[in-house]
C-alpha cells in the first residue's frame, strides 16, 4: 500500500485542474441556467431603474440595489455547484479517488464563481449605464461585485451542501440570505471608503478553508 | 488479500448486518446477495468507504485500511446504482474525465470496444438509454488502475451480451490477481465466486 502514498500530491493538483475543466464545461453545456440568472439580473436593473428613475438614486444606494441582484443571481444558480453530481452519484464516487475531497470541492468553488465573475463582466457595465453611474466609480464596482461573488458563493457551496437531498427548494436561498447581510452592508460601505474591502477580502481568507472542510463534512452526512 | 473482520451494518435505527466476517484471496469475486433492503449496497458502500453506517474492521494485505484510507481508495473502483456520469457531457467527455483522474487516459480507445461504445462517443450521456449509461459506467473500470471492483447491481440494465462481455472482465480481473466483490439481488453465475447470501446472515 505504501507504493501510492508518493503519488498523492500530485493527484490532487491533477483531480483539481480536471474537476474545474469539467465544471467549466457543464456550465457552457448549461448556457440556459447562467443566461437567465444574467437576464434575471438585467431585468430587475432595468425595473428599478424605470420606477424610481436614475436621478432619484444616489450612487451608494445604487450599489446596494446591484449588490442584491447579484446576490439574488449567485443563490438562483448555486445549485449547480453540487446538485447534479449528488444526483447522479458522481459525489459518491469522489469520496473514494484517493486524495482529499476538499480539492474537488474547491475547483468546484473556482469554476462557479469564476463563470458569474465573467458574467458580472457584462452586467456591470450595462447596470452602470441605467443608473449612470460615472467611470470613476466603475472599477470600485468591479472590485465589489468580484468580492461579494467570492463570499457569496463560498456561503452558497456550504448552505448547498447542507440542503443535498431535502428537494426543499425554498431552503438554499432561506440559508444563504441572513448570512450574506454583513457582505451586502460592508460591501455598500465600501463605495465611499474602499478600505473596508479589505474586510470581505479577509473574510473570504478566513471563510475558503473553513467552508472547503465544512463542506465536506456536511456532503459526507448526506452520502 | 481483503479481509472483512466484524462488519455491522445499521441504517435508521435498524442493524441490517451483524458481525459479517470473510476473508477474499486475490483472484476471487465475493457475491453478495439478498432481498431488497437487506443491506447490499451499504455494505458495498461502507467497504468502498462512501458512507459511515458501518462498523468493523477491513485489512487489505493485512493492513487496516482505517489508517491508509487514501491509499485503500487508490485501489478500489466502485460503480454504484447511480452511474457516476454527466448527463451534459458525450460519452467521451466522460470517460476521458475519470480516465485522466486516474491518470490512465491512454486505456480509453482499448476500454471503448467491450461494450462497443466507439459509436456513440459524441452522445450527451443524457441522450443514452439506462443500459447504455450503465454500460459506460462499467466502462470506467478499465480506466482505473483498482485491484478491488466494487459492483453494485452490475448486471442491471443489460442485455445478454453485454452480461457476457461484463463476465469476461471480471474474469479477467480474476485472473490477475484482482478482487471483485458484487452486491446483486439475482446473483449471476461467477467463475472463481463466494456466495453469500445475507439474508441467511441475519436468521
Amino acid at each position: 500500500m505504501n507504493n501510492y502514498s508518493s503519488n498523492l500530491p500530485t493527484s490532487a493538483i491533477r483531480v483539481f485542474y480536471y474537476e474545474f475543466k469539467r465544471m467549466i464545461k457543464i456550465y457552457f453545456r448549461n448556457k440556459s441556467h447562467i443566461l437567465n440568472s444574467f437576464i434575471f439580473f438585467l431585468l430587475s436593473i432595468s425595473v428599478i431603474h424605470i420606477g424610481i428613475g436614475p436621478g432619484d438614486i444616489p450612487e451608494s444606494s445604487t450599489a446596494g440595489i446591484i449588490i442584491s441582484y447579484l446576490i439574488f443571481t449567485i443563490i438562483l444558480t448555486s445549485e449547480l455547484m453540487l446538485e447534479e453530481d449528488y444526483r447522479n452519484g458522481t459525489l459518491e464516487e469522489f469520496q473514494i479517488l484517493g486524495v482529499a475531497f476538499e480539492f474537488i470541492l474547491a475547483a468546484k468553488y473556482f469554476a462557479f464563481a469564476l463563470i458569474l465573475i465573467l458574467v458580472s463582466l457584462f452586467a456591470i457595465p450595462i447596470a452602470s449605464l441605467f443608473f449612470e453611474i460615472s467611470l470613476s466609480s466603475l472599477p470600485i464596482f468591479f472590485l465589489i461585485s468580484f468580492l461579494v461573488t467570492i463570499n457569496i458563493s463560498l456561503l452558497a457551496l456550504l448552505c448547498s451542501a447542507f440542503t443535498l437531498g431535502l428537494n426543499s427548494s425554498p431552503l438554499l436561498p432561506l440559508l444563504i440570505l441572513p448570512l450574506s447581510f454583513p457582505v451586502l452592508i460592508i460591501s455598500n460601505l465600501a463605495v465611499n471608503n474602499p478600505s473596508l474591502l479589505l474586510i470581505p477580502f479577509g473574510s473570504f481568507l478566513i471563510l475558503f478553508p473553513i467552508t472547503m472542510v465544512s463542506t465536506r463534512l456536511a456532503i459526507q452526512s448526506s452520502l | 488479500m481483503l479481509t472483512l473482520e466484524n462488519i455491522s451494518i445499521a441504517r435508521n435505527g435498524r442493524t441490517l448486518i451483524r458481525n459479517f466476517g470473510v476473508t477474499i484471496f486475490p483472484g476471487t469475486c465475493l457475491v453478495v446477495s439478498g432481498k431488497n433492503g437487506s443491506g447490499k449496497t451499504s455494505l458495498l458502500k461502507h467497504l468502498a468507504g462512501i458512507n459511515s453506517y458501518g462498523s468493523g474492521n477491513i485489512y487489505f494485505n493485512k493492513i487496516d485500511v482505517s489508517n491508509h484510507k487514501d491509499e485503500y481508495h487508490s485501489m478500489i473502483c466502485h460503480v454504484g446504482h447511480s452511474h457516476a456520469l454527466s448527463p451534459e457531457l458525450t460519452v467521451y467527455e466522460n470517460l476521458e474525465y475519470w480516465a485522466n483522474l486516474n491518470n490512465r487516459s491512454e486505456s480509453i480507445s482499448a476500454a471503448l470496444f467491450v461494450f462497443g461504445l466507439y459509436d456513440l462517443l459524441s452522445y450527451p450521456v443524457s441522450t443514452l438509454s439506462q443500459g447504455w449509461q450503465r454500460k459506460v459506467a462499467l466502462t470506467r473500470l478499465l480506466l482505473s488502475s483498482a485491484v478491488i471492483w466494487y459492483l453494485d447491481e452490475p448486471y442491471a440494465n443489460l442485455d445478454t451480451e453485454s452480461c457476457k462481455a461484463l463476465d469476461n472482465m471480471i474474469s479477467a480481473k480474476s485472473n490477475n490477481n484482482g478482487i471483485v466483490v458484487i452486491a446483486s439481488h439475482k446473483p449471476e453465475p461467477v467463475l472463481n465466486s463466494i456466495y453469500i447470501n445475507l439474508d441467511d446472515i441475519m436468521k
